[in-house]
């Protein structure tokens, strides 16, 4: 089994659909050119015609092969063995229903799953992850799913009614999934307060599809979320210090810039206010390796930390 | 065929360029061009290759001092721009041909199917790109691994399309396709869920909407260690032995026996028994250049080594064990950071007394555990390893970090 193979590239993806097309009417070289240029492919019309896969007739091109056909390349072993593993997955139930998953498992019997989970170890995965086998919690996201592609408005109802009102109309932006506490949250906007609100899913004990569609354009709901605050860090090229601090951000947005005069790289790590936290925590962890240079709040929060931490030792010692 | 074309022949390299680029955001010329021993036009076409491939998410500018600087905003896009790294592979261009005029032979005679001679007459059209001596073993050949990828079938001596008909249909539906955009970024081997998709689309499928999913704290750069991890998946799966090759050129033969993988770093380690010391160890999967199958038979136990998961998967350096007790003050109303010790303590042990909790813990890597108390900072009242030394290297870095401050 190969995962690296020329059959998924975009070449071949563009070729198939140049010669599929062809197989129905003559194309254009401006035509063909935009299906080159659609599948990021790196071939150019010159490079079909020398491999005889097209030819040029009457100002046209049409297919150069023999038996000129719509071409579908069927599912490969890979392809099916990672579905067959992907169907038996434990959120699979929040995609497919019982006749669903009947159907693709019934066309499926004979092949081995890729994986099992029963190989990966995960480890610093948060303990309570969402419970994916509770009927209510996939009627939740299946409306959820509903709503967003459909531009339905919907009702809220959060499991902790005594301090927010008991029901929101909102409108459901995304749903967003966590690999570290293995949940989803679903990122809204509160169409009476014009404001985002992030809930986890688990926390919603019931939400209500809304007859009414919406009309306002993503972008008008993307400029309601707060813009990242850069944090600027310097990161001195001691004790692995540069490898291990860039894997530790390698997800969140950042600039770095290497000083080469001072052995050392400065990166802004770009994050939302509900990060902070958690951020300035693993800056910390770094020690002496790394020094934040802005914002003056974050060198403030950084540096009392660690003359608590100092008092603390001095006092146990 | 066009002169700067993006593709690659074999993967090792580029993963391991690309992957340098993204991790750390820069990359200084000189440095690597000495690292490499390459000189400047190929780092040059590195550096356009990666500016090509992360397009979407990254802003790549040649900066002072001869560092090339990448900027990254992930938080942006939903499908993952890493899988195109794996649709770049190369082909030779007569094997490009011979696969089109392969399948299209099949698609057109799907029910009664065609011989490999037919097939040499529909290449015999394509004229002088043929050595017509070696043609028949060629397309033998071809044959061969169409069978092998179970795209085609052979019932007698005649080949025929693999039909999925039945596949195709039931995944165009709704369900199915939101099932694949989510699993397309978030399983394992992810890349393949975008091939079954790119495959939907070209065979006339609608085009993927705008994703209803985001994600957060997944790391996309995984994806460039598919293709080794998937060769160990297999050993894992047949029970067999393999010969790893390390970024350092170190060859070894083990037997896989699972995947250690952590949600906060990313970082992927295959857990094996190494036959040639005869001990449990584990490598990082960035760190693992070649894998190469290899016949081998040693029997030992693994259940137990496999459960004694100390601070962090066994490896080679960290191999001796150590003893961390730590009292953490965490007042009862601070809900976030005790959920996070819960969270991130692996394999220690918690007592909470309501304003404090004692973290008690075995570990095979010190360094990593007190980098992790460190997090911690400004609220560790008592700390005692049985390593003394690491015991005062914490608390000096206490006082180094102040003074890079003033303090």
């Amino acid at each position: 089994m190969e995962i690296f193979d020329e059959i998924y590239s975009n070449n071949f993806l563009a070729v198939t659909k140049i010669l599929s097309m062809l197989s129905k009417s003559s194309l254009k070289g401006k035509d063909i050119q935009k299906i080159l240029n659609e599948y990021n492919s790196t071939l150019m019309l010159s490079d079909l015609k020398a491999l005889k896969l097209i030819d040029f007739i009457d100002g046209e091109y049409i297919s150069g092969l023999e038996c000129s056909c719509e071409i579908k390349r069927p599912f490969t072993d890979i392809e099916k063995a990672w579905l067959k593993a992907i169907i038996s997955e434990e959120k699979i139930h929040l995609f497919l229903n019982d006749d669903e998953l009947n159907d693709i498992s019934e066309l499926l019997k004979d092949v081995v799953p890729l994986f099992e989970k029963k190989d990966f170890r995960f480890f610093d995965k948060h303990t309570i992850s969402d419970n994916y086998s509770d009927k209510n919690y996939i009627l939740k996201f299946k409306n959820l799913i509903k709503a967003i592609h459909y531009r339905m408005f919907v009702y809220i109802e959060l499991a902790d009614s005594d301090t927010t009102p008991n029901s929101r109309r909102c409108i459901p932006y995304k749903l967003e999934y966590s690999c570290l506490d293995d949940a989803f949250r679903l990122i809204a906007f509160d169409y009476e307060y014009h404001s985002l609100m992030i809930f986890r899913l688990s926390e919603i004990s019931k939400i209500t599809l809304s007859s009414d569609l919406y009309n306002i354009p993503d972008e008008n709901i993307l400029e309601k979320f707060e813009e990242p605050q850069p944090v600027e860090i310097e990161v001195y090229n001691k004790r692995n210090a540069i490898e291990r601090f860039m894997i530790s951000f390698s997800n969140y947005h950042k600039e770095t810039r290497f000083i080469k005069e001072k052995d050392c790289c400065i990166t802004k790590i770009f994050f939302f206010k509900q990060d902070y936290e958690s951020i300035i925590d693993n800056i910390v962890a770094f020690g002496p390796t790394v020094k934040i240079l802005a914002p003056e709040f974050a060198v403030k929060d950084v540096v009392s930390k660690l003359k608590v931490q100092k008092n603390l030792f001095d006092a146990y010692q | 065929m066009a002169t700067d074309k993006i593709e690659f022949k074999k993967l090792e390299k580029v993963r391991y360029y690309i992957r340098d680029f993204f991790i750390n955001g820069y990359k200084n010329k000189d440095v690597y061009k000495e690292t490499e021993n390459i000189g400047n036009s190929t780092f040059a076409n590195r550096a356009k290759t990666i500016g090509f491939i992360l397009n979407d998410i990254a802003d790549f500018r040649i900066g002072s001092s001869s560092v090339y600087r990448i900027m990254f905003n992930q938080s942006s896009v939903s499908e993952n721009p890493f899988h195109q790294v794996l649709k770049y592979k190369s082909a030779p261009e007569s094997s490009m041909q011979r696969y089109f005029v392969i399948l299209s032979a099949l698609n057109k005679n799907r029910v009664h199917g065609v011989t490999a001679n037919e097939i040499q007459y529909y290449l015999d059209g394509l004229d002088e790109c043929y050595d017509e001596k070696d043609q028949h073993s060629i397309i033998a050949t071809d044959l061969k691994k169409l069978l092998k990828k179970t795209i085609i079938r052979k019932s007698k001596s005649r080949y025929y399309i693999n039909e999925t008909t039945g596949l195709e249909n039931i995944l165009a539906g709704k369900s199915f396709q939101n099932m694949l955009s989510f699993y397309s970024e978030v399983s394992q081997f992810s890349v393949i869920g975008s091939f079954i998709q790119d495959k939907l689309v070209c065979d006339g499928g609608a085009k993927h909407s705008e994703s209803v999913f985001k994600y957060k704290d997944r790391f996309i750069s995984q994806t460039l260690d598919d293709a080794v991890k998937l060769d160990i998946s297999q050993a894992l799966k047949n029970n067999s032995f393999l010969k790893i090759k390390d970024d350092c050129g170190v060859k070894f033969i083990c037997k896989p026996l699972c995947f250690f993988i952590s949600c906060k770093t990313g970082r992927e380690y295959v857990f094996y028994y190494n036959t040639e010391d005869s001990n449990f160890k584990s490598i990082r999967l960035d760190k693992i250049s070649e894998i190469t199958k290899c016949n081998s038979t040693v029997e030992f136990d693994a259940e137990q080594q496999m459960s004694n998961f100390y601070w962090c998967p066994p490896y080679i350096e960290t191999d001796s064990n150590e003893h961390v007790e730590c009292r953490i003050k965490i007042d009862k109303n601070e809900k976030d950071a005790y959920e996070r010790l819960i969270n991130e303590k692996r394999n220690a042990e918690l007592e909470n007394d309501g304003e404090t909790v004692k973290l008690t813990v075995d570990t095979n890597d010190i360094k990593n555990t007190l980098f992790f108390l460190k997090s911690f900072t400004g609220r560790i009242i008592e700390l005692e390893c049985s390593n003394k030394n690491e015991q005062q290297s914490f608390i000096r870095d206490i006082d180094e970090a102040l003074a890079l401050y003033g303090e």
